[in-house]
């Protein structure tokens, strides 16, 4: 068989992170009933004129910013017409004759090394309402209706699923800590659409391209890969399917991707300039602005976090990976708690609670006020490390208060030396052989011992303090 | 005074049609900003009157020289009657009636609660008697609106300066360039936009929805095909083919540029001379020549006046900022 090398281009759809919608004042937020946020405008009605949303036009500066793109020094708008109905207008405001940036590099780590990802553009444009079918009718929610997007296309640099997520990663973690987007897969505020082709390696033309969309995670991006390369070359090496350019759906379920149909694939949209949109010019005064106010970048906080605060490289490393942590982090350092700690309780405690599946750590919703709590009680002796770590999963599913879980449940640490004491007295006149075994140095039994302890106080005792009684106790008797 | 309006204009929590059945019964959300100024200027609200479909005219059929808007204001109904004229339908009628229609530059008066048709040439305009009124409306309803973001910065526009001086220039007196293919220019642009915007009459949120429909594409066709007139369709498909793909560049494009042309050519002439004066003739025999006429104040983005002068009926164009000049063409002593 030859040899056979996959070549991939990618567009990333990412929701911009403003309040309000493009074109409009309705809220952009997720997660509202449906048509909840909706006015004249966004439902196509007559009469209303797009006003261009000047922090939308921002953080598409600032995603040029971090993506080392050029900007473009005028950008303007372009209408984009086809008929679906999540679309109220009948045509979606994008950007094809002067987006908002060009020629931008990503650069990306995998397991061979680094490598640039070359960006053609990125453009500003509106997304589209939602289809609900449901008992035999279809029902149109407009709320996604002209909520600002950029799309970032790249070149086709892209030569296995591994350097396409390495990239999706890093685009995730440049456009969330540059406040551009939360980039969450699973609402649809992060999409990705694959052009792959697959040629004999050693060639220079390009194979036939498909276009898969419809990948909601990370791992499904990865499949649809493997499965589709897959195809293109059992199609060149058995010549048993003929491969068309052509977009394809990716089923996830079904591990398959399938032919959209035709009529999508031959769709002209007729693109135009928008005339009620006067061009924008970007001037260097303002590209600088959005630069300086622009939060620290995950380089930066690393270099921070590794440099004065003394935080090992591995930890600082998974720290800085999710946005999110970070926003932990610095929230827990503003309590005043010490270094040392925040990190444990970040990469050791909070990292292995059960997040839910296909979840990120971006994902992660906690009251860090209350996380901070129940750091400090810990540190403070109230409760001890395990007790503290149950509160901490219900903090995170139930957002219980810790201090007052803490009195209602009675948990706070037995530090009544007299009780421990009492209970040890007794376990050792219960357990006459062990004391024996312990007596002839086998260590085990004193984990036995401590074991026990914790049992009958419930798990509320500080583990040290019984230690220690407990040694004493044993030499003694 | 006592205003009406053409339908193709909205009013909050009135059934606006546009002189269109694909909006059957739907009652406006909002009120277009020109309305909304009149009223706070005490002026008096009478009603809606029906134009022909969103304010458009028909370029297949004959032409009529009245209309439902133009004998609102021969029988005295109201003292005038705010349009939008793309077309140059409402100029030509109010010109051989012996009315006069005034329409400022585009970017003086807001597009905000205009049914959009065609929209880099959407202007409202003002027909009515008396040049003086007319002068008066558009300054009223002239002036900056956030809600439109495609308008001057001027806040508020004085028209009541008299100018003796006129350098009027007529037709016959200087080299109309590209007269010729103001007509085709126009309607390469104006079916583009007015197929664009129409998209979002589709059956789908609001106004008809054909009856029993079978699928989204039976709904689709069925609704626009039942719902939108014949000149919005001709021009829907015209529109198309200007901006398909394979044609872009040879119809739309080339349209963009013999605009920019066609604009600088007659920038500088209405630089050197103030107004420039056409026969507003209803030659009904050669409709395509008659847009010509009425084709370049919105293709240039000039103001505009049909009225009757030396007992002719004329259009009159000048550019932003000469309005006084050419009013002062048709205000009596
Ligand atoms: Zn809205």
């Amino acid at each position: 068989m030859k040899e056979y090398e996959i070549v991939m281009g990618l567009e990333v759809h990412v929701e911009l992170a403003t309040n309000s919608k493009l074109f409009c004042s309705c809220s952009a937020k997720f997660g509202a009933d449906a048509n909840e946020h909706v006015c004249p405008a966004c439902a196509g009605m007559p009469g209303m004129l797009p006003i261009a949303n000047k922090r939308a036009v921002e953080l598409g500066i600032a995603a040029s910013i971090v993506t080392n793109s050029e900007i473009t020094p005028v950008i303007s708008f372009d209408k984009k017409n086809y008929f679906y109905p999540d679309l109220s207008c009948g045509y979606q405001i994008t950007q094809l004759y002067a987006p908002i940036c060009r020629n931008g590099r990503v650069e990306i780590e995998t397991s061979k090394g680094k490598k640039d990802i070359t960006l053609k553009q990125i453009h500003i444009e509106e997304d589209a309402g939602k289809l609900v079918h449901s008992h035999g009718v279809s029902l149109v929610d407009y709320n996604r209706c002209s909520v600002p997007l950029v799309e970032i296309v790249s070149n086709p640099d892209f030569r296995s699923a591994e350097e396409v997520l390495a990239y999706l990663e890093k685009l995730r973690a440049l456009l969330s800590f540059a406040g551009v987007s939360d980039c969450k897969m699973q609402e649809g505020s992060m999409r990705c659409d694959v052009n792959l082709s697959v040629r004999e390696k050693g060639t220079t033309a390009f194979g036939v391209r498909t276009e898969m969309k419809n990948m909601n995670s990370f791992s499904a991006i990865e499949r649809a890969i493997e499965y589709e390369a897959q195809r293109h070359i059992d199609a060149l090496e058995t010549g048993c399917e003929e491969l068309v350019q052509e977009t394809r759906r990716w089923d996830d379920n079904a591990g398959k991707s399938f032919s959209m149909r035709n009529k999508e694939n031959a769709t002209d949209y007729r693109y135009f300039p928008d005339c009620d949109i006067m061009p924008i010019v970007v001037t260097d005064e303002w590209i600088e602005k959005v630069r300086a106010t622009l939060p620290e970048s995950a380089h930066d906080k690393y270099a921070r976090m590794t440099g004065e605060l003394s935080i090992s490289e591995v930890d600082a490393k998974i720290i800085t990976k999710s946005k999110r942590l970070c926003d932990i982090f610095d929230a827990l350092m503003a309590h005043g708690l010490p270094v040392k700690d925040v990190v444990t309780w970040i990469v050791t405690e909070l990292l292995s609670l059960d997040i839910g599946e296909n979840k990120s750590y971006d994902d992660i919703e906690i009251d860090c006020d209350k996380l901070a709590s129940l750091i400090s009680m810990t540190n403070k002796k109230v409760i001890n490390r395990t007790v503290a770590k149950k509160i901490l999963a219900l903090v995170y599913t139930d957002n219980v208060d810790p201090e007052t879980y803490v009195k209602e449940n009675n948990l706070g640490m037995v530090s009544d030396t007299g009780a421990i004491e009492a209970i040890i007295a007794q376990l050792i006149a219960e357990n006459p052989n062990s004391v024996k075994e312990y007596k002839e140095g086998n260590a085990k039994v004193f984990t036995f011992f401590v074991g026990k302890t914790m049992k009958q106080t419930a798990g509320k005792a500080d583990p040290t303090v019984v230690r220690e009684i407990l040694a004493r106790m044993l030499d003694e008797a | 005074m006592k205003f009406m309006m053409q339908s193709c204009l909205m009013v909050k929590d009135t059934v606006c049609d546009g002189g269109s059945k694909i909006l059957e019964g739907f009652k406006s959300p909002l009120s277009a900003t020109a309305y909304e100024k009149c009223v706070a200027a005490g002026m008096e609200f009478l009603g809606l009157v029906t134009p022909f479909e969103f304010g458009i005219d028909s370029l297949f059929c004959d032409c009529p020289d009245k209309d439902g808007t133009i004998d609102a204001i021969l029988e005295g109904k109201c003292d005038f009657v705010l349009c939008n004229d793309v077309y140059g339908k409402m100029s030509r009628m109010a010109a051989v009636n012996g009315l006069v229609y005034l329409a400022g530059a585009y970017g003086t008066v807001s597009r905000f609660g205009i049914m959009q048709t065609v929209s880099s040439m959407d202007r409202v305009g003002v027909l009515c008697k008396k040049a003086e009124d007319g002068i008066k409306v558009l300054e009223t309803i002239s002036g900056k609106d956030e809600k439109d973001g495609s308008m001057l910065d001027t806040e508020k526009y004085d028209y009541s300066a008299k100018c003796d001086k006129v350098k009027a220039v007529k037709a016959d007196e200087v080299e109309m360039k590209y007269f010729d293919l103001l007509p085709a220019v126009f309607y390469t642009l104006a079916s583009a936009e007015l197929c664009n915007n129409t998209n979002r009459y589709d059956g789908v949120k609001f106004g008809y929805r054909a009856p029993d429909v079978t699928d989204l594409n039976d709904l689709y066709l069925r609704s626009r095909t039942e719902g939108l007139g014949k000149d919005v369709q001709i021009a829907s498909m015209v529109g198309c083919m200007v901006l398909a793909k394979e044609n872009y560049e040879k119809w739309y494009f080339k349209a963009m540029q013999l605009r920019r042309m066609i604009r600088d050519y007659y920038w500088a002439l209405l630089t050197d001379a103030d107004v420039l004066v056409l026969d507003a003739k209803c030659d009904c025999g050669d409709k395509f020549r008659q847009l010509a006429l009425y084709a370049l104040a919105p293709l240039c983005g000039f103001a505009s006046a049909a009225a009757t002068l030396d007992g002719k009926p004329v259009e009159l164009v000048c550019k932003p900022g000469k309005e006084n000049i050419m009013f002062s063409m048709i205000t009596e002593g």
